[in-house]
């Protein structure tokens, strides 16, 4: 075919090729990092360590009682409004007051800039890190975490 | 994980820089406009990424750098088109930029409390969809642009984030059949404006949003093919109806017979992205000036011609892989009302990608809608960063 | 909704495979049906490229240019077709607003060549300007003896094909009716309305039955099928009934009394190939394949469009003898009963035929040279070289004196073919010459040119001795 569709032009066709390798190379690396998300099983709902929150004080009403355990699962909202899953209806918690995520292989306590703060033994945090054992103040409520069965 | 996200910045860096190389020979000798564009978009991409990084290291980063590859691709395209429509895209495109980070670092205290608006968003709905219809003025044959001085609008851009907003708080707890039918009527509303409008391919997807959300929210399948069944009645019906339809179908059923005329534009869109072949003619080499429309609902033919349709078939990957990475933020999410939202967002712009590649490259019926991040358009580059916008906080876990 | 995680992993792979399908469908289009669409006449932009360089010249095989862009007034370029009405079908027309055909299309890659344009041509050319200018392309085409046919015709509908018999060269191919494509745009519309269809190249598109020019297709298939055919002598009674109300006769119903195969052939006994053609049945239908009917010819620079030969069964009598003499529903171009003529003088070998002898690009480098290419061995060159005696006879003292020229031994069958009832048969004649060492092979068709192959036969001689005497 003695009829190039393409123009001649030495430049043009490197930059073209460039261009097309780069955009596939980024598809490849963007395809790469998907992947390690699903390995990691964060696709599925994937698999956290199974933390439980005790209830040592239901202090702010709600459906809890001492002894009750509640599984973390990957988050856990905390908070007065009902759209969270562990209400806490006491006018002293604010609407959304704190949750608790799985990530990065830790257990993480985040403060939603409530009003009154959120405690872990004893300390007002903003964000930390969770142990086996930690216990945690909203308001009136007193949880431990924990990881048996 | 984040070296490898720093290494993809790079390469994204990489690919503006000698796309803008390529356009700076284009000029003679050389033309400086591209080094300014080049620069602009990087530090764009570079703060902006800086600061997901800094207020939300938990967040999906990829989902930003993805769609603002798109709009590289685009803007590498605009302007080799024209460079004022580039200007003016790069205007936008900061200020949907600027929105972005507005929503995502102040809109604190979690979306779900915005399902409480529930019939704030259902009057938004109509108002917007039917907006056109009342006020609006025709542009390219649909009647769907409003103009307020010398500025133009698409009421129906922003009607379906509303809708998907109303649906997500109206969907996000059904217990019932008898619940599904206040959403019902609203979509059923919104559909017939869009077609009243021309608006067709708002209207597909429209419908795809809408038969997705409510089959997330019953989980039934049977709702699934009712809707289908409706929309194939509608369909019909609508063809019988309007000559308008009728045409389009004519259109691409058979483009080769009315070159000169009703099928002028898929046919030179066709011709473009065949002249194209694997690697395209190479920027400025091609012919886009014979394609209509070429900044905004058929600037991915005048891709294919320039950059190939290795390019072509780049850009529906890297939709489709920011469809992925959204939807599947909305796993994330633990309320329904945010699901949803993320999932009908998400959808929004996959169907959006999907419509008009599948119309400019005949594979179904041409209508008039952008290609998401792509296309040149003020009010389809807004609506799309605040969705996307909207998908990033929840990726970060916000509810 | 507890199970949506499932239902958007559902979501998700439903529109994985819409991508996959869009993604597939573009590639599809792009790779396969890509080249075929931009190559359509009306895409401007196929236009614009080949217009950043001159088109090439078209020359004859003596260095005549044939079709050549000229600069206009106004520094545009125009084609023009230096041999007129006389070539304007095997070369075709070039015009953004009517599209290429012809030569001009098949070789369009050729002529519109950028390679001129190109960075590396630039290069190789010292870093200086190059003159942008597509390939030239040199036929096989010879302009006087195309004219000489093409004028022989006079005002008759009808072609003339003359191909070289040891090369397969093409050295004229006229059709008639014809037209002046330096006029296209004055004269399209009265053209494409017109019914006797002047566009339509009758060389390789026109189809008609081949008559009494096909028994020498029959004649070989007898040969190679019926042993001792040559000695066979048979009664010629003028007609031959073939059932209660079917019945073949001779030219008039002349009575050829007791004849062989050599005079059958000679005086072109209706009777005896129709005879033939029912006793060979199958073979015949085998033999008329090999020689190209019903198949693809291949060519170079031209198109041919399929000759037929309907697969009769033994009980139509009728039509295997009407199939026998080139009648029933038996149909060839004039390339085709060429290429028999070609077969039989070449030993039975049929050649590739050819349009193109050489391309030549803007630095005048040669970019393709033709070479020879066999068809195939068609029949044993014993055969041949009995059927060759036949047509020698035929033209010295049969039917087929009017092909004669002087100082030259012509070889040839004519042939007679009825169409419709109302009008008068085509006029056929093909042969090739001289006796010994044959050097060309002419197939003529005069449309409603009257009984016994006599005008045909006419323009044939003229046309050879055109040739002879150059």
């Amino acid at each position: 075919m003695r009829f190039d569709l393409l123009d001649l032009s030495f430049f043009g066709i490197l930059l073209k090729i460039v261009l097309i390798v780069i955009i596939y190379i980024i598809i490849v690396q963007a395809l790469k990092i998907m992947s390690r998300d699903v390995k990691r099983g964060s696709l599925a709902g994937g698999k956290n360590l199974g933390w439980k929150l005790r209830i040592v004080y239901p202090g702010d009403g709600g459906n809890f009682v001492e002894g009750d355990s509640v599984p973390i699962g990957n988050k856990l909202t905390i908070g007065r409004n009902k759209f969270n899953q562990m209400v806490l209806p006491s006018p002293s918690v604010s609407n959304y007051h704190a949750k608790i995520y799985f990530e990065d292989g830790r257990y993480m306590l985040e403060d939603l800039n409530s009003t009154n703060g959120t405690f872990i033994n004893g300390i007002v945090v903003d964000k930390k890190s969770l142990q086996p054992g930690d216990e945690i103040s909203i308001s009136q409520t007193v949880l431990t975490v924990t990881d048996d069965e | 994980m984040t070296k490898r996200l720093k290494t993809l910045q790079f390469l994204i860096y990489l690919f503006i820089f000698f796309g803008f190389l390529n356009l700076a020979f284009l000029g003679k000798p050389i033309d400086p406009m591209a080094g300014v564009f080049f620069a602009v978009i990087t530090v764009i991409v570079a703060v902006t990424s800086w600061v997901l990084k800094k207020y939300y290291p938990m967040g999906d980063r990829l989902i930003f750098l993805l769609a603002m590859l798109l709009c590289s691709i685009g803007m590498i395209m605009l302007f080799r088109l024209s460079r004022t429509t580039a200007v003016k895209q790069l205007l936008w495109l900061v200020i949907g930029i600027v929105m972005f980070l507005f929503v995502v670092l102040y809109l604190k205290k979690g979306l779900v409390k915005y399902a409480g608006y529930r019939y704030v968003f259902l009057a938004g709905t109509i108002a917007f969809m039917a907006m056109a219809t009342f006020i609006g003025v025709e542009i390219l044959g649909a009647k769907n642009w409003v103009k307020i001085g010398p500025y133009g609008f698409q009421p129906s851009e922003f009607g379906k984030i509303f809708l998907i907003l109303y649906l997500s708080a109206a969907l996000s707890d059904i217990k019932s059949r008898k619940q599904l039918i206040e959403p019902g009527i609203v979509i059923i509303i919104s559909l017939g404006f869009m077609v009243l409008q021309k608006d067709l391919g708002t209207a597909l997807i429209i419908f795809a949003v809408s038969v997705t959300m409510v089959y997330l929210a019953t989980s039934k399948k049977l709702y699934v093919l009712i809707s289908l069944g409706l929309f194939g009645a509608g369909g019909a019906a609508s063809y019988a109806v309007f000559g308008h339809i009728r045409k389009r179908f004519m259109i691409w059923l058979n483009p080769w017979d009315y070159v000169y005329n009703e099928s002028y534009q898929l046919v030179q869109s066709m011709y473009a992205i065949a002249m194209g072949g694997l690697f395209g003619r190479g920027l400025g080499m091609g012919h886009p000036g014979y394609v209509a429309v070429n900044e905004s609902d058929f600037i991915f033919s005048v891709i294919c011609e320039e950059m190939g349709l290795l390019m072509g078939l780049a850009i529906l990957i890297l939709h489709f892989l920011l469809f992925y990475r959204s939807i599947r933020s909305a796993l994330h999410a633990e309320n329904n009302f945010t699901k949803l939202l993320t999932a009908g967002l998400s959808v929004m712009m996959a169907t959006q990608a999907l419509v008009i590649v599948g119309g400019v490259t005949g594979f179904i019926p041409l209508t008039g809608i952008t290609l998401p991040f792509v296309s040149y358009g003020g009010t389809s580059l807004l609506i799309s960063f605040l969705s996307l916008s909207i998908i990033q906080k929840v990726s970060e876990g916000d509810e | 909704m507890d199970n949506l995680t499932t239902n958007i992993k559902r979501v998700m792979i439903i529109f994985l495979i819409v991508f996959i399908v869009l993604i597939s469908y573009l590639s599809y289009f792009t790779l396969f049906r890509g080249p075929e669409i931009a190559t359509r006449p009306d895409n401007r932009r196929m236009w614009d490229i080949r217009n950043k360089v001159v088109r090439g010249t078209i020359y004859d095989k003596n260095g005549k240019e044939l079709s050549v862009s000229e600069k206009t007034k106004n520094n545009q370029y125009k084609r023009t077709y230096k041999g007129g009405a006389a070539t304007a079908h095997v070369l075709g027309y070039y015009d953004p607003q009517y599209g290429i055909s012809g030569l001009e299309n098949l070789y369009d890659s050729y002529l519109s060549s950028n390679i001129s344009a190109s960075f590396m041509a630039w290069v190789g050319n010292g870093f200086k300007e190059v003159d942008k200018k597509g390939d030239d392309v040199y036929t096989s085409l010879d302009l006087g003896l195309q004219q000489t046919a093409y004028n022989a015709l006079g005002s008759s509908r009808g072609s003339v094909v003359v191909i070289k018999v040891d090369t397969g060269e093409i050295l004229a191919m006229v059709s008639k009716p014809s037209y002046d494509p330096n006029k296209l745009g004055e004269i399209w519309k009265q053209l494409s309305t017109d019914e006797q269809r002047p566009l339509l190249n009758r060389a390789v598109s026109g189809l008609y039955p081949p008559g009494s020019t096909f028994k020498v297709v029959t004649g070989v298939s007898a040969l190679e099928n019926i042993d001792g055919i040559e000695k066979e002598t048979f009664n010629d009674e003028g007609k031959l009934v073939l059932g209660p109300d079917y019945t073949l006769s001779n030219d008039q119903g002349k009575a050829m009394g007791k004849i062989n195969f050599e005079q059958a052939m000679v005086k072109s006994s209706n009777v005896f190939f129709g005879n033939l053609g029912i006793r060979l049945e199958k073979n015949l239908f085998k033999t008329a394949e090999k020689f190209g009917f019903n198949r693809n010819i291949p060519a170079d620079g031209i198109i041919i469009d399929n000759s037929r030969f309907p697969k009769y069964d033994i009980s139509e009598k009728g039509n295997l003898a009407q199939a026998g003499i080139g009648q029933a529903e038996v149909l060839a171009t004039p390339v085709q009963m060429a290429l028999v003529a070609q077969t039989i003088a070449n030993d039975g070998v049929m050649l590739k035929p050819v349009l193109v002898d050489k391309v030549v690009d803007y630095s005048g480098n040669t970019v393709k040279e033709f070479r020879p290419d066999e068809i195939g061995q068609i029949t044993s060159p014993g055969y041949a070289a009995e059927i060759k005696r036949f047509m020698r006879d035929v033209v010295a003292k049969g039917t087929g004196t009017r092909a004669q020229v002087s100082g030259i031994q012509v070889c040839g069958k004519t042939g007679t073919a009825q169409h419709l009832e109302s009008k008068n048969p085509h006029s056929w004649f093909i042969g090739f010459a001289p006796y010994k060492n044959p050097e060309i092979a002419v197939a003529v068709i005069v449309e409603e040119g009257g009984y016994g192959g006599t005008a045909a036969a006419k323009i044939s001689s003229q046309v050879m001795s055109k040739y002879f005497k150059k």
